[in-house]
C-alpha cells in the first residue's frame, strides 16, 4: 500500500451506495434549504430538458466524502476535492460513489458517482494530505 | 445575515467580482444531524460530524446568501479544501462571495466562492461554479 504524508493509501476507497428516493431528496432539500422545484416537484421537471426531478449535486458529492472517510476512519488532516457534474441523477436512481489512487506520490485518486447502469454523473479529483 | 443589499432577483449583471455577498451562522444541531443520519445512516464518529455535513451546511451557506435567485441555473462544478472538522453543536460562520464571472458562448459563468469558519479555525472552503439562468 503507498504512504504519503505518513497516510496509508490503498488502491480503492472504499465504495458508497445509496438509493435515492423522493424521500431521500426532500430530506437533502431540509439540509440544505435547497428547495429548488427541479429536484422537488414533477409537474416543474416534466416542463424541463431533464424530463423529471434531478437529484441534488452535493447529495451525491457527499458519498463520495462518505467514501473517504469509511475508506480512512476519518477525513485526513488536508483533503482537496474538485469534481465536475458531468450528468443529472434521476430521482430514484442508486448512485454508487468511489474512487481509485492515480498518483501515489501526490495522494490523488480519481474519484467519481455513477449510477446503476455505470453511467458517471460526478468525475474528480481528491488529493490527500495535500499540505506538508 | 450581513451582506450586499439583494436585488428583486439576482441576475448576472447584479454580481461583482471580489464582493461579498452575505455572512450568515449555521447551528450545527440535532435537527440538521437528524436529516443527515435519515440521508446516509448514523455518523460513526459521535464526537465528529461526518465532513459531508459541512458541505451541506456550505450549500445552505450559498444559497441563503443569495435569494431570490432565477430558476433554472446548474450547477457545475466544485471545489473542496477541509482544514477542520466540527462536533454537535457547533455553530459555524459562513462567507459567501463572488469570485469571477465569464460570458462565454451565450453562457453566464459565475464562480462563488464559500469559507466556513469554526471558531477561529477555517474548516472548509470551496468554490461553486455555476451557468446562471438570467
Amino acid at each position: 500500500m503507498a504512504v504519503h504524508h505518513d497516510i496509508a493509501l490503498p488502491q480503492e476507497l472504499q465504495p458508497a451506495q445509496l438509493h435515492v428516493g423522493a424521500d431521500i431528496v426532500h430530506r437533502y432539500a431540509e439540509l440544505t434549504a435547497d428547495f429548488n422545484p427541479i429536484h422537488l416537484d414533477p409537474e416543474f421537471a416534466a416542463r424541463t430538458p431533464f424530463g423529471a426531478p434531478i437529484i441534488h449535486g452535493t447529495l451525491g458529492l457527499n458519498l463520495v466524502v462518505e467514501a473517504i472517510e469509511k475508506t480512512f476512519g476519518t477525513l485526513p488532516a488536508e483533503v482537496a476535492i474538485e469534481v465536475r457534474f458531468s450528468r443529472p441523477v434521476p430521482v430514484g436512481a442508486t448512485v454508487l460513489a468511489g474512487g481509485s489512487l492515480r498518483d501515489p506520490r501526490t495522494g490523488t485518486y480519481e474519484i467519481f458517482v455513477a449510477t446503476e447502469n455505470g453511467e458517471r454523473a460526478l468525475e474528480g479529483t481528491c488529493v490527500i494530505g495535500m499540505a506538508g | 445575515m450581513t451582506g450586499a443589499t439583494s436585488p428583486a432577483v439576482w441576475t448576472f449583471d447584479d454580481f461583482l467580482p471580489g464582493s461579498v455577498l452575505g455572512r450568515l451562522s449555521i447551528a450545527l444541531d440535532a435537527q440538521r444531524i437528524a436529516h443527515w443520519t435519515a440521508i446516509y445512516g448514523l455518523p460513526t464518529t459521535p464526537d465528529r460530524l461526518p465532513s459531508g455535513l459541512l458541505v451541506a451546511a456550505m450549500m445552505e451557506a450559498y444559497l441563503r446568501a443569495i435569494q431570490p435567485r432565477p430558476p433554472g441555473n446548474i450547477h457545475a462544478s466544485q471545489t473542496l479544501r477541509f482544514g477542520g472538522a466540527a462536533r454537535p453543536g457547533d455553530e459555524l460562520q459562513a462567507e459567501v462571495a463572488c469570485v469571477a464571472k465569464e460570458l462565454r458562448r451565450e453562457r453566464r459563468w459565475v464562480t462563488f466562492g464559500v469559507s466556513l469558519r469554526n471558531g477561529s479555525k477555517n474548516i472548509l472552503g470551496g468554490e461553486i461554479r455555476t451557468i446562471w439562468a438570467k
